[in-house]
Parts: structure tokens; sequence; C-alpha cells
């Protein structure tokens, strides 16, 4: 069994141009991008687009990352950008018609069901505490990491994490109830 | 199971799975678009500065053209016109050598 290749010697690759080395990065870190993206996203069908822009953001500013042993960490913090930005990209109308398209989801699988239930547990969470929650909880990023990845104090990832896990498991144990 | 591991149960539910060819694809089809107009843009500054360039030094450029071509357009034109009178002389001295002698023939 090989080892493991770090993330910087694959983005000095990336940056000489080998899209074979990019292409690794994107099957290392696209389950965790894509997985923080359907956490924030009030879309599911956007989460997918939010993670393709983040890594194509990161193709075209790869040569700007100082440190590239942080890649995933960096990688993070341009897909919360993204996902900010298409949060305020799209308009009101778009986010009731998101929110009632929730409201409809079924599914007859107890994975997908969960999932669908995850997801309206974390729509009632505000936007920062859904994503330190996201990170912190769901990533296993530590409060610091979550902090930088959210450019956001410290103290303030670790009030949104705590508030949003009794939310949280507020909303889940009402599902378990009902 | 406590209400942590319920928890994050419920949020890793929204994982996708590990190994997704289908995404992969879709990022490098999107990294090589990417580039693609990169190449087109840079090779069409490169183009447009090229020719700004060519426009700006148009005045200064002709001069040098016209210096370094006159010494050579002198002794050209020279040849030129000698070759063009060998040629015409040639034809007009075969033209009539030929009349002279159909001319030999019907007499």
């Amino acid at each position: 069994m090989s080892a493991e290749v770090p993330d910087a010697v694959l983005v000095a690759a990336a940056r000489a141009g080998s899209d074979a080395a990019f292409s690794r990065l994107v099957d290392r870190h696209g389950p965790a991008v894509r997985g923080f993206a359907r956490r924030i996203s009030p879309a599911p069908d956007d989460a997918d687009d939010i993670a393709q822009e983040a890594f194509l953001s990161a193709w075209t500013r790869l040569r700007g990352l100082k440190e590239a042993d942080r890649f995933k960490a960096w990688l993070m913090a341009i897909a919360w950008r993204k996902a900010r930005e298409r949060a305020r990209s799209m308009g009101r109308s778009r986010t009731r018609e998101t929110a009632w398209q929730g409201e409809q989801e079924t599914s007859a699988d107890p994975a997908s069901d969960l999932a669908i239930a995850a997801r309206r547990a974390l729509s009632q969470l505000p936007v920062e505490q859904r994503a330190a929650v996201a990170l912190c909880l769901a990533g296993g990023w530590s409060h610091g990491e979550a902090a930088g990845i959210l450019n956001l104090p410290l103290g303030t990832v670790k009030s949104h994490v705590s508030r949003g896990r009794v939310r949280l498991q507020q909303v889940l144990g009402e599902r378990d109830d009902g | 199971m406590t209400d942590d591991d319920k928890l994050i149960e419920a949020l890793t539910a929204l994982d996708p799975p590990r190994r997704d060819v289908r995404f992969r694809a879709a990022v490098m089809e999107r990294i090589a678009r990417r580039r693609f107009l990169i190449e087109i843009g840079a090779g069409c500054a490169g183009l447009a500065l090229a020719l700004l360039l060519l426009w700006l030094s148009g005045p200064e450029l002709a001069g040098v053209l016209n210096a370094a071509v006159r010494p050579l357009a002198e002794p050209g034109s020279v040849l030129i016109g000698l070759a063009l009178a060998a040629f015409l002389g040639h034809r007009v001295a075969t033209r009539g050598l030929a009349g002279l002698r159909l001319d030999g023939g019907r007499s």
C-alpha cells in the first residue's frame, strides 16, 4: 500500500500545471467541501455547484496560497465565501421557494429521511451558526480552525457551536417525539 | 446513543459519497474551460499589445524601413531596368527576325 502524498506536494505539482495532481486534490477534499456546502446551503441543488466553484476558484488562485499544507482549510474558506456570495445573490423569492421545497421533501428511505430532517433542522439556524456547527460537529474541525475558515472571532464560533447544538437537538428531538 | 451521537448521525446523513467520479469530472471540465478562456484572453491581449505598439511606432518604423530599403532600392531599380530592357529588346529582336524570316519565306 502506497503512502498518501501530502497536500503540499500535490499543490506544488498542480501549480506547475499538473491536472492529475489537482484532480487528486479534488478526490481527496471533494467530500468534505461538498458535505460542508450541503449543510450550509438552503438549496441542496446549489451545494455541489458551490463546491465546484470553490475548487475552480482554488485552481485559479493556487499561486496565492502561502501555506500549501493548509490547502484544505483554505479551500473550506473559499467554499464559505462562495456560499455567502450565492446566498446574497439569491433573491428572497428564491429563498422562500427553496424553503417551501424543503417542506415538501419526503422519502421512504430512512437514511434520506434523516438527511431531510437534518436539512430542515439546519435551516432553523442563522447561516453563521449553521456553518460553525457544520465545521465543528460534522467536519471535525477545532473551534480555532473554524474561526479561521469563517473569519470570525474564536468566542463567536464557540458560542455559535454551543447554541447551534442545543437548537438542533431540540428540533431533531421534536422529530423523534413526533 | 447520546444526544450528541444522534446529532452527528443526522448531520453526517448529508455527506456525499466518499468517491464520486462525476463530481471530479465536472470540476476538471470547468477548469479546462477556464484555462481555455485564460489562454484566449492572453492571446487577445498579446495581439492587442502588438498592434498598439505597431500603431504607436508607425511613423518611426516607416522611416526606418524607408532608410533600410532605399540603398537596396536604387541599385535594385537599375538592375530591374536593365533586365526589363534586355527582355524587351530580346522580344523585339526575336519577333523582328521571325518576321524577316516569314517575309523571306513568302517572297
